[in-house]
Formats: C-alpha cells, structure tokens, sequence
C-alpha cells in the first residue's frame, strides 16, 4: 500500500545538481574576470538571481527519502506560505525603494529577483516544517 | 483531532517504524500522527483502524478545539 505521488517530481540525484547552482555565479564570475571577458555589469544581479533560482526551483521539485501525505501536504503548505511570504517581502522592498529612490521601477527588481524570493520562501518554509514534524 | 494510536501500538509491541512499513508512510508521519502535530487523511485513519481491527471511532477522537 504505497503512497502514490499525484504530480510529478525530480528523482533524489537532482538535490546534488541544484546545489551546483548555488555557487556557480560566484564561479562564472571569478572566470570572467581571470579571462577578462566582459560580463554586462547590469546583468550580473540578474544572474546571481537566475541561478539561485533554479537552484531553488529543483530544490523544491525534488522528491523526499521518503514521500507520504504528510510530506505533500506539508509541500501544499510551504508553497502556500512562500507566496505569502513573497507579497510581503515584495511589499516591504517597494516600500524601501520607493522612500530611496522615488520609484516603483528600478534595475533592482526584475523577475529573477521575485523567482528566487519565491522559491527560498517556499523552500525556507518547507525544511521548517519538515523540521516541526520530524 | 486526538487519537490512541499509541496506546493501539504498544498494546501490538510494535515499533513505529514497523507501523509506518504496514501502513505504507514514513515513521515521521506516525509520530506527528502520535504526537497529534499532523491531522491524517479519513483514507490513513481507515488503515490504521483496520490494522488495528477497531473502528475509526474508537481510535480517533475529536478534541475540545475542534467542536
């Protein structure tokens, strides 16, 4: 009587894949600057961001030691509390640009940005629970 | 949601571990189950009353904060 899993999820290997995301900005960037090769200075946020992100994403796509209903729901809950963590986060840091800046709209928020926010708040929230519940 | 599902197992002398392979979930569910930390699905309260031949009823009990 084995749980079945409803959607589909990365098999255990693609943990250790998704931890090379994390330092491989830091990597790309020493390389670009012992080659000399020209890394555009408004994208380098942007990348730090994109790989944090998919580091994240697989993170949290990826399958448990064990899958059960506890660990899907306690998945259900994590993805929920990550966009209830991003509205806010993304609040307060609107709020801070717009008393800095004057804006809304600035090179600082972009896309990748609120990707990875999401997907640290869903992953963040996650090992919590896994944590309360171990 | 309370339950006996303890008490049902050490009246077994099983282990939680072995439960949890009956079942077909991880032993960290059992004991958030146990520990009343995680409410289960109607479909595992079944199973574990059947394992354990007795009603849902007489292992799973409403408590005070859910009337």
């Amino acid at each position: 009587m084995k749980f079945e899993m409803k959607y589909p999820l990365f098999k255990r290997k693609w943990k250790w894949i998704a931890i090379t995301f994390f330092p491989l900005p830091f990597v790309i960037m020493l390389l670009s600057i012992l080659l000399a090769f020209d890394f555009p200075q408004e994208s380098v946020g942007d990348f730090f961001y994109l790989c944090w992100a998919i580091g994240f994403t697989i993170l949290n796509f990826t399958e448990e030691k064990e899958e059960d209903e506890m660990i899907e729901q306690l998945r259900l809950k994590s993805f929920t509390m990550g966009v209830f963590y991003l509205i806010w986060g993304l609040t307060v840091l609107g709020m801070l640009q717009f008393f800095s800046f004057g804006s809304l709209f600035t090179d600082f928020m972009s896309a990748y940005l609120a990707i990875w926010l999401l997907n640290t708040y869903i992953f963040l929230s996650f090992t919590y629970y896994k944590w309360q519940n171990r | 949601m309370t339950n006996k599902v303890r008490v049902e197992r050490a009246v077994k002398g099983i282990s939680q571990a072995e439960l949890a392979e009956i079942i077909g979930v991880s032993r960290q569910t059992i004991n958030s189950i146990e520990s009343n930390k995680y409410i289960l699905s109607t479909v595992l309260a079944l199973k574990i009353s059947e394992y354990f031949c007795k009603s849902v009823n007489e292992i799973f009990f409403l408590s005070a904060d859910d009337r």
